[in-house]
């Protein structure tokens, strides 16, 4: 788009809270079961909400959930085997990891949206201190709210404008998060990288009254 | 010819400067591709692989019917019938 940048996100802090309840939720299982046959945490969601007329922000309104047919599409399986698996590694061929939304429910997502006056700007997923709570043989690279490889080249393909990472840490007995977000890779030249998205909170509204007697400045 | 209405997911609106909607005229699916490609350069690669077949990350709906499991590219696009560009949604998770 002409002249838009789409460089900031604007969203209040507990529109994410389905999505976080559910983060939990799996990071805990994960921890309870690591002894055992570890469950993998996977979490993730749609981002709905509307462009700014500056071109500049998003801002971000609501969390849409779908269905994973990472196990179970198969157009899905052969990018997986032909392409994510030999080019990221052995470990995507566990259908545990790895999401993609059933492309039926992104369509209906869509719709809904639209009628609303809402655009699907992108996904949010998380990610795990793997090093930490993962099997001790997977300990060898490092999560956080950035991007990976993987990643990388998905947001490159999908194209979507936002893409959010939320990524958990364990300190002692509490669990801290940090949120990212990061645009598109360019799809003309492969060697860019994610760029990242400044995430801003509503803070307070301002008083009718405030913005009529002193402008929007 | 048939006129298709095409939606533009935002992930492809830097294509048509942001539009969310441009009407095309073409038969078929494939034809609505070309269509797209001639106003507004850069669907094609979108779109289809270098082999000219539909990209795994991009699905094509002709109102609620998946094109790859009609006829594909060749999926007759009657005039009138508005056409949706849906990329995938996907991520990653542990290493």
């Amino acid at each position: 788009m002409t002249g838009m940048t789409n460089s900031i996100a604007l969203m209040d802090w507990w529109m994410l809270t389905d999505f976080i309840d559910e983060t939990i939720y799996q990071y805990r299982t994960s921890l309870k079961t690591r002894d055992t046959e570890q469950h993998l945490p996977r979490s993730w969601g749609l981002l709905l909400g509307t462009f700014d007329p500056d071109g500049e922000a998003m801002r971000v309104k609501e969390v849409a959930f779908g269905t994973n047919v990472r196990e179970t599409d198969e157009t899905v399986l052969a990018e997986f085997e032909e392409v994510i698996v030999p080019c990221f590694g052995k470990p995507y061929a566990n259908g545990g990891r790895g999401f993609w939304c059933s492309n039926l429910d992104v369509l209906q997502i869509t719709r809904d949206a639209a009628a609303r006056g809402l655009e699907v700007l992108g996904s949010i997923h998380s990610h795990p201190d793997w090093h930490q709570i993962g099997p001790e043989h997977e300990r060898g690279q490092r999560l956080s709210q950035t991007p990976t490889a993987m990643d990388e080249y998905l947001f490159r393909n999908t194209g979507w404008p936002l893409n959010m990472i939320c990524y958990l840490e364990s300190r002692d007995n509490e669990i801290f998060h940090t949120l990212a977000a990061w645009g598109p890779p360019s799809f003309v030249d492969k060697d860019k990288g994610a760029d990242p998205i400044t995430i801003r909170y509503t803070l307070a509204r301002r008083a009718l009254k405030e913005v009529v007697s002193h402008g929007n400045g | 010819m048939g006129m298709v209405k095409v939606r533009v997911p935002t992930a492809m609106r830097p294509l048509t400067d942001g539009t969310p909607e441009v009407t095309i005229v073409g038969d078929t699916v494939r034809d609505v591709i070309e269509g797209l490609e001639s106003g507004y350069p850069g669907f094609r690669e979108r779109l289809l692989s270098d082999e000219g077949t539909q990209r795994r990350f991009v699905n094509i709906y002709i109102d609620e019917d998946d094109v790859r499991y009609r006829e594909g590219l060749d999926t007759p696009t009657p005039s009138g019938v508005t056409l949706w560009l849906v990329p995938a949604v996907a991520g990653g998770s542990a290493p």
